[in-house]
């Protein structure tokens, strides 16, 4: 019986400080900018599903540009190496951006292009998956810009306590204050859940039988911690959850399974064991490699249970073994065999199959259950298949084997199917992870061994292509993610059997193979990546096969995520929406969709509870329609939502603006040239004009009203909608377009000649000023005009 | 019949997601003969002929000063104008509640009634009938009758007992359309779109609202649709979920990360097991506080698309007309529109609003009209017009009727025509008797005994597709377009006429034709006289007009050019060139002119069609009377005007109107 627990979890206020990076933007380098530090960050919404042990997170950030002048740059994401990016999206205009997956070289292709035309794009490709990164282009002054990232990710899970952190230390990377935080997380799972904790955050836990969902804000705080969160869960004896999804009744099914023996255990419980230490000891392991390897093994056998039986091998091209059989640890052995350690050293090369095969001799003698924990950093000297079939042939024990690459070296495939194949794992050690630690924190777990030969029936359903395809055993404070497909429906029984502590155990669980079973799409997800991972591995194995490849492409499709083959690409289409004209007074605009392609519907939902069904007009492609704006309605920034419907029924999402603008612009004018203003000018003489825009609030919009703050928006002569300025000289017959110029002092400017045959008297100058809107505003000064000529001018 | 609550068992509406006023009708229906149509449609008579006011005295029951219960009596006859009818098309069926007799349906074209026993002879009701506003937008049973939502944001309260709706109250709610109407524990709750929930629970003698919330959050208060379940408040919102106020006064919301199907709410349908709220993401089913939802992202909606009605036995309506049980995986489509308006000639295939459970069938409205199902197939019952009242043109000359509408096409004299762009903006019938209709997609020419209908455009020579006006006269026709203005000689298009300053004879709003070869053209930046050897312009940067965008012009008999502007109210030239202006300050009571909403009477005077102000009839010497709704007129926003002899018709964004003019007969003809 499946049994949910829901917790929500409300943050109030934070404790600790920790030291992760958090998701920034970066701008780019650029002499314009005072200083090269991440944007601000406005707000930061955090919302994390958690189904037994697979979070997905929803991570949901708005920055803004506090610079002086438009910035570009890089979103940069540190993830976790278990973290899978789902879907990524920016806004830009309003329009939501979404990410597709493209083959590798079209997506880079798309970048290039999108960079090279100024448009957006961002791409994750897999050559460095540990990191999401996403150029966005020109943000301007005190413009937001909002980014989303989906990522799942299977949590660690150690002696019953499952553990989930999410980077948010900002006080260490020296970021301002942040408008709103926001984490919220949901949990369920098929055990009973006894506590859940931070001890970075102050949390509030609320248990429901339902979800309920509750907010809670940090309000312009720097944030100093990283969120981490721990569950833990009921110890039982023998847990069990199953979830399928299955959304086409005439293709197979998709399975996950989590087995977790009971977390708390008696030393009784523990089985007894045999455990064979093979670590490599050849020349490249000199130095603080293998000082760090005999710290690892030292720590090893301090960690044997008493009754143990320990063999310790060290190998390079020839063997040197601790003692020539299995031996019991007790206190003296456990010395003995630490005296030998310390005495390794490293030289010759890597004899890897004659170290496995001696090995396995060995514990064909035992009658308990064996392992093997191995080491090395290099790659062998026997052909691959040759020393997993030499395996293979040798362990009769069902030996479980345990594997260690240490730096870059080593011949992961190979390490990687060692392990699987015969029921362990592989582990790297790579960068500044220290050898000793990982084996340790390794041992510490499997020294303690619960639940062995585990096997499910699945009844009169047939399930296949099953990751691990060979089931390992399951450790004290371990959990057994199994996923597959399955074949057939009709309600079953399952039957999972399996060893605790040598006695055989059996559980039954009834399940309900449906046709239809749709609650639970991240399962098939984590099937396809288990099945893309294992492809991938084959390749790296074997070779590269077109069908493995075609495989690989169509599951990191369908199921989105980025693989050696393909990247997810987000880009900007600059032709998104339009609106004719976007700025506009009261009246009947046009608005010009691109819907995406195969869309049968596109409607749109206006800002006056006006429902529009968009029409495609088949020679410009876009679904258009116009609607009216009513006389009534005030000035401001308006929104339209637009939904496309596809044939498949899926919708795409997004919106619109436009700006209702009945405010005329309001111009001051200053005259210069060869008189000035409030003087006599004389027939002949040059007249200059400069006319400068006051901006209002609605040109500024909310967002720079904001950061400006009400005195200065007059001050940001920058964001006027002036279309054009014309001056007029009354009764003359002079009319001229004043010119505005980036690079030229901010405002509109103009010059024109008095006729020389001008006659003496006042003539009115109106400079008319009309916006994008067409509203129109005038200004009038008087050019007064003398008979005569300028002694300059003689 | 008295109408007792208990008899009402079902309602349903489209929320506010309904439609505005945009969506209108022209009720022109499949009757080449209006009055005929009217007179079998319409028990009660249309025209309202009766002694004349006094000249310039401002009637009773305008909308400033509503008379008794706010109901305006119709006005009779004016300066020489009368009503003859009010035509609209109730089509646009935007929310509907059922008695044992039949289903009434609020629509943008007045308020329809639909015997189950002959569905098929719909009649209804508008401001020629004594309504305030024939542009509906929500119905509620309330005890004795009905309450009625209307677009401009008030509520009446309609008495039907005698079959024929009376209103007996009206209150003006907020100054926004009223999106659904809710009788629920005593008291009527109205919600609108922008200004919350509104309440009158009868505690004041007249009906009286006062606010009950959302008072924050700009999609908060744009209310669609409401509920009511077990002494809860429900309102769906657009873009802000669903708020629910308890019965002690507290209010929640529900969201997408609260569980919620989405955030943008159609519509709630109340059923046995719950509320079920309608997004165009999926449904979810409200029970005590608690959601379950089904989705078409995730699939638990098995009906993939975009959900748009419920009704309470789970019939569905998604995106694309179609329209089935729920939880099927296809949908088979509403039958096509018989009238050859459809989407194959640029006009979408409507959308169902709303769906109900009655005398044992199931009935759906869409903008088209409303269909029933005794078992699969569905049938059209209320299908005749455009299903638009948004008249932008309107162009009358020997009694036949050209109508053009905002995006629904054109009909002439009740028949649909099939045009490649269904936005029109302006019309004219030729001496010929030939139409001519400018698009937004070309100019069209439909001949005077039907036949195909011809499209001009760039291939044919003109600047560019989008016509924004055309006029004739003896010495040719002329188009004006974004470009310019052309004369077309009935095979192509000649040279942008205009002088050096061309490009402003450009975004042509409005044209009237003078003497010889004369073109006066409204556009974007002033008023021009065109003539094939220049252009002369009347400006605002060159002082001679209070604003450059000129929407109308007319040539009165006189020798007077009168021009209509956008906001700056209207001018007149005199003979001797002198300017004077009329704005709102000056007696004109709306200074805004639709485009091309001007036209000249035989006496001199001219009519003009304001944006939200009613007709207005002006003389040469200033004199101004004015007609709206309160007078029977079928809107206040007044788009078209096309005299014909004693005949002037009339287009609103609400409907026509058809007045018949007391003119010297010489004159008149």
């Amino acid at each position: 019986m499946h049994r949910a627990s829901t917790f929500l979890l409300t943050l109030a206020a934070l404790l600790v400080a920790a030291t992760a990076q958090a998701g920034i933007v970066l701008p780019d380098d650029s002499p314009d900018l005072p200083s090269r530090t991440p944007l601000s960050i406005v707000s930061q919404q955090v919302d994390v599903q958690i189904v037994d042990q697979v979070a997905t997170t929803t991570l949901v950030q708005v920055f803004r540009n506090d610079a002086p002048v438009a910035v570009s740059g890089t979103y940069q994401l540190p993830l976790s190496e278990q973290a899978s990016v789902m879907e990524y999206s920016f806004w830009l205009g309003g329009h939501r951006v979404r990410s597709t997956i493209a083959g590798e070289a079209e997506a880079e292709e798309t970048v290039d292009k999108a960079e090279a035309a100024g448009e957006e794009a961002a791409v994750l490709s897999h050559t460095d998956p540990d990191t999401f990164t996403a150029r966005f282009t020109s943000l301007d002054p005190g413009e937001t810009r909002r980014f989303e990232v989906v990522y799942s990710e299977l949590l660690p899970y150690e002696a019953g306590t499952v553990r989930y952190t999410h980077p948010l230390d900002y006080a260490t990377m020296g970021l301002p204050a942040v408008d709103d935080v926001r984490v919220s997380v949901r949990i369920d799972d098929s055990k009973p859940i006894t506590s859940v904790s931070s001890t970075t955050w102050d949390i509030d836990v609320t248990p429901e039988v339902d979800a309920r969902l509750a907010h809670a804000r940090l309000l312009g705080e720097v944030p100093s911690a990283d969120f981490e969160l721990a569950y833990t869960l009921e110890s039982t004896d023998f847990g069990l959850s199953f979830r399928t999804f299955r959304d086409d009744p005439d293709a197979d099914g998709f399975f996950v399974a989590t087995v977790a023996p009971r977390e708390q255990v008696t030393d009784e419980q523990v089985v007894r064991k045999d455990v064979a230490f093979v670590f490599d000891v050849s020349g490249s392991m000199q130095g603080l490699k293998i000082d760090r390897a005999r710290k690892a093994l030292r720590a090893c056998l301090d960690l044997m249970n008493e009754g143990d039986g320990a063999y310790v091998v060290a190998f390079s091209d020839s063997l040197s073994p601790w003692r020539n059989r299995i031996t019991t640890i007790d206190d003296a052995s456990r010395d003995d065999a630490i005296g030998f350690v310390d005495t390794l050293g490293a030289s010759g090369g890597t004899h890897i199959q004659d170290a496995l095969v001696a090995t396995l001799r060995q514990l064909q003698e035992s009658d308990r259950p064996t392992a093997i924990v191995f080491l090395t950093d290099g790659k062998g000297s026997r052909p691959i298949d040759e020393t997993l079939e030499a395996v293979a042939d040798f362990n009769v024990s069902d030996t479980r084997i345990f594997t260690f690459g240490v730096g870059s070296g080593v011949n992961r495939s190979f390490l990687e199917r060692l392990a699987t194949e015969n029921r362990g794992t592989y582990q790297s050690i790579e960068g500044n992870v220290a050898i000793d630690d990982a084996v340790q924190a390794f041992y510490s777990t499997i020294s303690r061994p619960l639940l062995t030969d585990l096997a499910i029936d699945f009844g009169d359903v047939v399930a296949n292509r099953t990751y691990p395809a060979v089931t390992p055993d399951v450790y004290a404070g371990q959990r057994l993610l199994i996923t597959g497909r399955y074949r057939g429906t009709g309600q079953e029984t399952l039957v999972v059997t399996g060893k605790i502590g040598g006695e055989e155990r059996r559980l039954e669980l009834p399940i309900d193979f449906a046709e239809r079973e749709l609650e639970h799409p991240w399962v098939a997800r984590t099937w396809a990546k288990r099945r893309a991972d294992q492809l991938l591995a084959d390749i790296r194995m074997y070779g590269e096969t077109a069908e493995a490849k075609d495989e690989i492409i169509a599951l990191s499709t369908e199921y989105r995520f980025a693989t050696p083959y393909t990247s997810l690409v987000a880009h900007a289409d600059p032709r998104v929406a339009s609106l004719t004209p976007a700025r506009i007074k009261p009246g009947d605009p046009v608005l010009a969709i691109p819907a995406p392609e195969g869309s049968v519907a596109v409607t749109a939902f206006l800002p006056f509870g006006e429902v529009k069904d968009l029409v495609l007009d088949e020679r410009s492609g876009l679904w258009t329609t116009r609607f009216l704006v009513p006389r009534s309605v005030r000035d401001g920034v308006y929104w339209i939502h637009v939904v496309a419907t596809g044939r498949n029924g899926a919708s795409d999402w997004f919106r619109i603006s436009y700006t209702v603008d009945t405010t005329a612009p309001v111009m001051t004018v200053e005259l210069d040239g060869d008189g000035r203003e409030g003087e006599m000018f004389v027939a002949g003489d040059r007249v200059g004009i400069t006319a400068r825009p006051v901006v209002g609030f609605l040109e500024l919009g909310s967002e720079m009203v904001r950061a400006l703050g009400r005195d200065a928006a007059a001050r940001a002569k920058a964001f006027v909608d002036v279309k054009t300025v014309v001056a007029r000289l009354v009764g003359t017959g002079i009319e001229i377009p004043l010119t505005s110029s980036p690079a030229a002092e901010p405002g509109w400017h103009g010059e024109f000649d008095l006729p020389v045959a001008l006659s003496g008297g006042s003539y009115r100058l109106e400079i008319t000023a009309t916006d994008v809107a067409g509203n129109k505003h005038t200004v009038t000064r008087d050019v007064v005009v003398e008979r005569g000529v300028r002694i300059g001018a003689l | 019949m008295r109408i007792d609550k208990r008899a009402w068992v079902q309602r349903a509406s489209w929320g506010g997601a309904v439609v505005l006023g945009m969506a209108a009708t022209v009720g022109l229906l499949s009757s080449p003969n209006i009055e005929e149509l009217m007179a079998v449609r319409h028990e009660l008579p249309v025209a309202s002929i009766g002694a004349p006011d006094r000249l310039g005295e401002r009637p009773a029951g305008s909308p400033e000063e509503p008379g008794p219960g706010g109901v305006a009596p119709a006005r009779t006859t004016l300066l020489g104008l009368s009503i003859v009818a009010t035509v609209t098309d109730p089509d646009d069926a935007r929310a509907a509640v059922a008695d044992d007799e039949g289903l009434w349906v609020a629509t943008g074209g007045g308020l329809l009634r639909v015997p189950f026993a002959a569905p098929d002879e719909a009649r209804w009701w508008t401001t020629a009938d004594r309504l305030p506003d024939h542009r509906l937008t929500a119905i509620e049973v309330v005890p004795g009758g009905l309450a009625l939502g209307t677009e401009g944001g008030a509520v009446l309260m309609v008495d039907v007992t005698d079959g024929a709706p009376a209103v007996v109250e009206y209150a003006h709610v907020a100054d926004a359309r009223i999106s659904d109407l809710l009788l629920a524990d005593d008291a009527l709750y109205a919600a609108t779109w922008g200004e919350g929930i509104w309440m009158s629970d009868g505690t004041a003698d007249a009906l009286s609202f006062r606010e009950v919330g959302p008072r924050t959050g700009m999609r908060s208060r744009q209310v669609t649709s409401l509920a009511w379940s077990d002494g809860e408040l429900l309102a769906g919102t657009a873009g802000a979920g669903l708020w629910v106020r308890g019965a002690d006064g507290r209010s929640k919301r529900f969201v997408v990360k609260g569980g919620l199907a989405g955030d943008f709410i159609f519509d709630l349908v109340t059923g046995d097991r719950g509320i079920d709220i309608v997004t165009p993401t999926g449904l979810s089913r409200y029970t005590r506080g608690v959601l379950r939802t089904w989705s078409s992202a995730d699939g638990s909606l098995r009906s993939r698309g975009m959900p748009r009605a419920l009704a309470t036995d789970g019939t569905l309506a998604i995106a694309g007309s179609r329209i089935g049980p729920r939880g099927d995986a296809e949908l088979p489509p509403l039958p096509a529109p018989p009238d050859g308006l459809g989407p194959w000639n640029g006009v979408p295939a409507p959308e169902v609003r709303w769906i109900l459970v009655a005398d044992g069938r199931r009935w759906a409205g869409t903008d088209r009209g409303i269909v029933v199902s005794d078992g699969d197939a569905w049938r059209w019952v209320v299908h005749e017009g455009p299903g638009s009242n948004d008249v932008t043109t309107v162009a009358v000359r020997d009694g036949s009727l050209l109508v053009g509408t905002f995006d629904r096409g054109a009909w002439r004299d009740g028949a649909a025509l099939p045009l490649g762009n269904a936005e029109v903006n302006d019309s004219w019938i030729d001496s010929d008797g030939v139409g001519w209709i400018a698009t937004s997609g070309g100019l069209a020419r439909v001949d005077p005994d039907g036949g195909p209908v011809r499209t001009f455009g760039r291939l044919h020579g003109l600047d560019n597709d989008h016509v924004g006006a055309v006029r004739g006269s003896s010495e040719g026709l002329w188009v004006g377009t974004t470009a310019g203005v052309q004369r077309f000689d009935g095979g192509g298009f000649g040279e942008a006429l205009g002088g050096p300053d061309q490009q402003r004879v450009g975004h042509v709003y409005a044209l009237a034709v003078g003497t010889g070869e004369q073109v006066l053209a409204g556009t974007l930046e002033g008023l021009w006289q065109v003539r094939p050897s220049g252009a002369t312009g009347y400006r605002y940067e060159t002082g001679e007009v209070p604003d450059s965008w000129i929407n109308g012009v007319t040539l009165s008999v006189d020798g007077r050019l009168w021009a209509g502007t956008y906001d700056h109210g209207l001018g007149v030239r005199e003979p001797d060139g002198t300017w004077r202006w009329l704005t709102e300050g000056d007696g004109v009571s709306c200074g805004w002119v639709n485009p091309g909403a001007m036209a000249a009477l035989p006496d001199g005077t001219v009519l003009v069609g304001t944006m939200g102000g009613g007709l207005l009839r002006v003389g040469p010497a200033g004199e101004i009377e004015r007609w709206t709704m309160a007078d029977g007129l079928a809107g206040d926003d007044v788009t078209g005007v096309s005299v014909d002899g004693h005949v002037v018709w009339i287009g609103t964004r609400s409907g026509l109107t058809r007045l018949r003019v007391e003119v010297d007969d010489g004159a008149a003809s």
